[in-house]
């Protein structure tokens, strides 16, 4: 999860729409009724400008009948790679928005598709196999790079956000909870606690 | 040719009492040309033990020959009557298991690519996740994995090996039995059958099952190769084995000797106690008519 948060950062920063002394949002995301609070991507709804998606891929891979990992998200416009590290063909389709079949592919190779037909955000795409319908994930795109995903404890950071006020949303694959109104200062991060409900 | 009548002579005799609705009218399947089954066996390519793998071995899983009377083939004369069930047990189910389910990670389940090759059951399932589609896209996804199926079933997979030695004839007659087996709707309604010589049930039974294990041809094993780990090779077994010996293991299983001094040993092949005698039979003459190479 540190790992990613910092990707997040960096991928910001390089971005340009960051300032060095950008602040700092934190928090809990709870999933009532679920063994764990993994899954949930926690997201500044809208950042003035339109975050530019990243020059690489990223990467979701198929390995021991999952979706690894199991909830993407994305800025519109990002390519993701579908990696079958299996020794099985897998196929990657999903009966959302534009809709895509991206055929089967073996052990090894990849496909890309580009999530650029979201108009607005936030699109979660469910991923399938129609190969082996016990497989599921999800591509969540959204409008900027500002983004975590929580892990089983639920907590969840996002650093180097520009000071001012946003709407921050939670996007879980089975519970919903209402955005929060965040203030982002510098000086002192802000904390935003979420339950999610069916 | 004389040779070849006194042994479907071992073969023939048995008919079965009685014939099924399903045999009263059989396809009579466009002769397919019978070939001596060639190669390194399935887990012999694959760089595996019999030990360490799962493929084959429901044999040893299935139920006592008095519990499984579900599918057996009839014969009308000297052709075997095969239904799809019959297809299946002969050639996918020592892997897939008699519900289809393999053995995760190593033998996948058949069932899920065979219910996403259905329009109706994809339909549904997109319904039921809250996320209906139109039919063209159900049909672009069902016809790819048909396709895919097919090409699965004729060329094999990373594990699986290939089944491109059965027939049109013989894959229209199994592919609706797949459907019953993944549950899809009415698809009882849509089983067929067809009439084979026994050659061709042998060569089935030989290069569907045997052959997952046995190598076709090696140098002739003796009993203390064999307690060492050597599988003998299909070539060796018309030599090695009377027509009753080869029955009797296949079907129910027989002490070996092995070591020196021999040692009566169950072995480690399993029983394969969901083929009928005559089944066994036409694999034993499979084998003598067309010798492996």
């Amino acid at each position: 999860m540190k790992f990613m948060m910092a990707v997040l950062g960096l991928s910001a920063m390089a971005m340009g729409s960051v300032s060095p002394a950008g602040g700092t949002i934190e928090g809990t995301v709870t999933a009532k009724g679920l063994a764990s609070n993994a899954d949930a991507v926690v997201f500044i709804q809208q950042m003035p400008g339109k975050g530019a998606p990243p020059a690489k891929p990223a990467d979701i891979d198929q390995h021991s009948m999952h979706f690894v990992p199991h909830v993407l998200p994305v800025v519109a416009g990002t390519t993701v790679r579908f990696l079958n590290s299996d020794p099985t063909q897998h196929n990657v389709f999903s009966p959302d928005y534009e809709k895509y079949n991206l055929g089967t592919w073996p052990q090894g190779q990849t496909k890309d598709h580009t999530f650029a037909a979201c108009a607005k955000p936030p699109c979660a795409y469910v991923q399938l196999c129609r190969v082996h319908p016990e497989m599921e994930g999800y591509v969540v795109v959204l409008q900027n790079a500002f983004f975590a995903v929580t892990g089983s404890d639920g907590r969840f950071r996002i650093d180097n956000i520009p000071p001012g006020s946003y709407t921050l949303g939670v996007w879980h694959p089975k519970r919903k909870a209402q955005p929060k109104q965040v203030v982002v200062d510098p000086a002192k991060p802000a904390t935003a606690d979420f339950v999610l409900a069916q | 040719m004389a040779i070849r009548n006194h042994v479907w002579a071992l073969v023939v005799p048995t008919v079965l009492g009685g014939t099924s609705l399903l045999a009263q009218q059989p396809a009579k399947a466009p002769a397919a040309e019978v070939t001596p089954v060639s190669g390194v066996s399935t887990l012999h390519h694959l760089h595996r033990a019999i030990e360490g793998s799962t493929m084959g071995w429901d044999g040893q899983w299935s139920s006592p020959p008095s519990a499984v009377a579900a599918s057996r083939s009839t014969k009308v004369g000297d052709d075997f009557v095969l239904s799809g069930a019959d297809l299946y047990r002969i050639s996918c189910r020592a892997c897939h298991k008699p519900d289809g389910s393999g053995a995760p990670p190593e033998i996948n389940s058949i069932l899920g690519p065979v219910q996403a090759a259905s329009a109706p059951w994809m339909t549904e399932r997109m319904k039921a996740m809250g996320r209906p589609v139109d039919r063209s896209f159900i049909r672009d996804l069902t016809s790819n994995t048909e396709a895919d199926l097919r090409k699965r079933l004729k060329t094999g997979g990373h594990d699986m090996p290939s089944f491109g030695h059965l027939s049109e004839a013989e894959i229209a007659v199994l592919r609706p039995y797949l459907d019953q087996l993944a549950g899809l709707p009415a698809s009882e309604k849509r089983q067929r059958s067809l009439a084979e010589p026994a050659a061709r049930v042998g060569e089935l039974i030989v290069k569907g099952t045997c052959h997952i294990c046995h190598d076709a041809t090696a140098f002739t094993t003796a009993p203390t190769t064999v307690l060492s780990g050597v599988i003998p090779p299909l070539g060796s077994m018309p030599r090695q084995k009377t027509f009753s010996d080869f029955v009797r293991k296949v079907s129910v299983g027989m002490p070996i000797p092995l070591g020196t001094p021999g040692v009566s040993s169950r072995g480690r092949m399993p029983v394969f106690s969901y083929l009928s005698e005559e089944e066994a039979g036409a694999a034993y003459s499979y084998l003598s008519l067309y010798p492996p190479r």
